[in-house]
């Protein structure tokens, strides 16, 4: 097994992931993308952590609102709504 | 769990891109035009708090970020009826904050335009791993791993459930750089996608897409430093 030019390296791999995800890689870039995931362990782990880190992500919450702001706005919609 | 809120889980397959929030909020629109208090309530707190961070990467100050996002509010209300659904509900609010604050901005100018925080950490020259972690020029597979990333000690899955993990993910957000942060938190916080965090921002797509992947790997990080298996390093 070499690793010439043409296949990706793990560091190459690692700075496009966000790109692969985002379905922004070309063609062939994505091709050696993929052909690269399939051979490298480390590399799975990377991408599968980044994928549960997005997922974890989609969990947090959003902060509370202040009842004094909230009250305010709800206000505002009821003069909205006249 | 609350399921009602849900569509912002990113996507998990390969290249496909995130869901648009468009469906849920269209039954927001419609809601709001019936006059339903409750779902303009929940909508409120849904986003308020985001709008109020947003805007305080222009404003830097909070007193004044929320002053901005109330008047935003109202703003998002008198245009309501002109709305015409040409992007998401909250694209729609979110530029309608966005505006106001830039407003704000040139009334203060003391304050460091968003513009020039994204370009400092766009052309910071910064890597999402540690170069140590790869082998040198003369080891066998240069630039390969040399020890790879250990895997976590729990399903990501469970960890989701947890409090403690999603805790952690909000604060590693919340520590890291403005730009990165902002534009994290809407895309996989919020769920805005990345055509309109860009024209919310004002940012291109590559500047967007560095910025979001320097932020998921700093916190991906946070929680490899938290849940790697202790056998072995991060
Ligand atoms: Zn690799």
């Amino acid at each position: 097994m070499t690793h010439r030019d043409p296949d990706m390296d793990c560091q190459d791999f690692i700075e496009l992931i966000t790109e692969y995800l985002e379905g922004g890689l070309a063609p062939d870039d994505r091709v050696r993308f993929e052909e690269h995931l399939e051979i490298c362990s480390g590399c799975q782990v990377y991408i599968e952590q980044i994928r549960a880190t997005l997922r974890l992500s989609g969990q947090v919450e959003p902060e509370d609102v202040s009842p004094g702001a909230l009250a305010k706005l709800l206000d505002a919609f009821r003069d909205w709504k006249k | 769990m609350d399921q009602d809120s849900q569509p912002r889980a990113p996507s998990e397959t390969g290249a496909n891109l995130p869901p648009r929030p468009v469906a849920e909020d269209d039954l927001v629109l419609a809601a709001l035009r019936a006059g339903s208090e409750e779902a303009f309530a929940a909508f409120v707190r849904r986003h308020h708090a985001s709008l109020r961070r947003i805007v305080f990467g222009y404003v830097r100050d909070s007193a004044t970020a929320e002053e901005v996002v109330q008047e935003a509010w109202l703003g998002f209300l008198k245009s309501l009826a002109s709305f015409e659904g040409r992007c998401a509900l909250r694209t729609w609010l979110y530029q309608i904050a966005l505006n106001k604050a830039r407003t704000r901005f040139q009334r203060d100018l003391k304050v460091l335009p968003f513009s020039k925080v994204v370009s400092s950490e766009v052309e910071a020259q910064e890597v999402a791993v540690d170069p140590g972690r790869f082998q040198g020029p003369d080891g066998p597979y240069p630039r390969h791993w040399a020890a790879g990333p250990a895997p976590w000690v729990k399903d990501p899955v469970v960890m989701a459930e947890e409090r403690e993990t999603v805790n952690l993910v909000r604060e590693a957000i919340g520590t890291l750089p403005p730009a990165q942060g902002t534009v994290m938190r809407l895309r996989d916080v919020d769920g805005l996608n990345s055509e309109d965090v860009c024209n919310v921002l004002g940012i291109s797509e590559t500047n967007q897409r560095v910025l979001l992947h320097r932020a998921r790997c700093k916190v991906r990080k946070a929680l490899a430093d938290r849940f790697k298996h202790a056998a072995r390093e991060s």
